[in-house]
């Protein structure tokens, strides 16, 4: 962590708000974006993001800094997935008897730099629609150390301190969602990139 | 991917190592020579790699603009509720209230109070005695009665709240002036509110 982070933390833990606000807006990209690859859906990922940041503000005078920032705040981000996933199996339960069964399609939600050219902007929707849904379908346990390590970016030391999994485990599902997201994409590889 | 006389390393082990850079020189340049010795193997590792490159194009999603907005709100929100914990309705306090309430209540009508001008309807038996004449102050004064202020034209009225025993000895007093005869024996109870009527001299 850095001087500056480590500095708004300890504002944070005294109950400083503003020091804290600068922490989220440093954090909620990461955040959010983990918690939308693995829901799979924006509206879902921004209250559960709020859920984690309210947890967050609780809990910082727990946060000793033996570890990153980020890393923490994912976990704990990770624990509220892992909940609000529970919370969804049983209201799904709950409802099957007065709704029909229909597949829910992962709600995608446009990011980054769009091409300017029309054909090439269709294109690019497409595959990251595609890369979306394919992503949405891996088991639970890959996607997550897909999304750290290839979406986020996370080391696989960081990718270890969060999931508590050993690194020839991290490094095995990474390998074996990697190969499964192949497959599942092997459709759209055909030497394309996004843009 | 063995290699006679080497460590077989997994094809697992190689393709994560290529792409995060970490291949010893010797192993790449192993690995490039079985790639170019092997086309499906080749096949295999350029979609491999083409699904990462595709992954870590996609990138982090930006959070919406909302989510700070509404994190900083909640924030706040929860702080007022901690500066002021008791902002929940007050249980206790409205059991003390009842009680207290209760306590007044049974003080101010349960025990019996003691003689003195009260407004007739708060006595339990109300006795209306008619007089030829007004009572003499001096009946009025021993008595605690009082002139009620909205005695009929022409009519002087006194009234009073009295024990069973001062209303028999007020009987006694004013009996030469008795128009009518109150009802004899008194009805039942202890107290008596007594409304005595006569024509204004």
């Amino acid at each position: 962590m850095e001087a500056w982070e480590l500095e708004l933390v300890a504002r944070a833990q005294k109950g400083d708000r503003k020091a804290f606000t600068r922490l989220v807006i440093e954090h909620q990209n990461r955040v959010f974006s983990y918690l939308y690859r693995m829901l799979g859906n924006a509206y879902e990922a921004e209250e559960v993001a709020q859920e984690v940041f309210i947890a967050a503000f609780r809990f910082i005078s727990g946060f000793r800094g033996e570890g990153s920032l980020c890393t923490w705040l994912l976990r704990i981000a990770s624990n509220m997935y892992k909940n609000r996933i529970r919370y969804n199996v049983r209201r799904k339960r709950s409802q099957e008897s007065c709704i029909d069964d229909k597949v829910e399609q992962p709600d995608y939600r446009p990011i980054g730099e769009r091409p300017d050219n029309p054909e090439a902007l269709v294109a690019t929707q497409q595959m990251e629609v595609a890369l979306h849904e394919a992503i949405s379908r891996l088991p639970e346990d890959f996607r997550e150390v897909l999304v750290l390590r290839d979406i986020e970016l996370l080391s696989y030391e960081q990718i270890q301190e969060l999931t508590g999994l050993a690194e020839g485990t991290v490094k095995s599902r990474i390998h074996r969602a990697r190969s499964m997201l192949t497959r599942l994409m092997s459709g759209h590889l055909d030497g394309e990139e996004l843009i | 991917m063995a290699h006679d006389g080497q460590d077989a390393r997994p094809e697992e082990d190689i393709f994560l190592a290529v792409l995060d850079d970490e291949l010893p020189p010797q192993e790449r340049e192993r690995f490039e020579q079985d790639l170019a010795g092997d086309p499906a193997l080749k096949e295999r590792f350029e979609r491999y790699r083409q699904t990462v490159a595709l992954i870590r194009q996609l990138g982090p999603s930006p959070a919406p603009k909302s989510l700070l907005p509404s994190v900083q709100r909640r924030i706040t929100r929860r702080a007022v509720q901690r500066s002021f914990p008791t902002l929940r309705f007050p249980y206790e306090m409205l059991v003390f209230v009842i009680i207290l309430g209760s306590l007044l209540y049974f003080y101010f009508n349960m025990l019996p109070a003691p003689p003195g001008p009260v407004s007739v309807r708060e006595a339990p038996v109300t006795l209306q005695i008619e007089l030829t004449a007004p009572p003499t102050p001096d009946v009025v004064a021993r008595f605690h009665l009082a002139d009620p202020g909205d005695s009929a034209p022409g009519t002087v009225t006194c009234y009073g709240r009295l024990e069973r025993s001062q209303v028999e000895k007020l009987l006694a007093e004013i009996a030469p002036l008795l128009a009518r005869r109150p009802p004899l024996p008194l009805p039942p109870g202890n107290r008596f509110g007594i409304l005595l009527t006569a024509p204004r001299p």
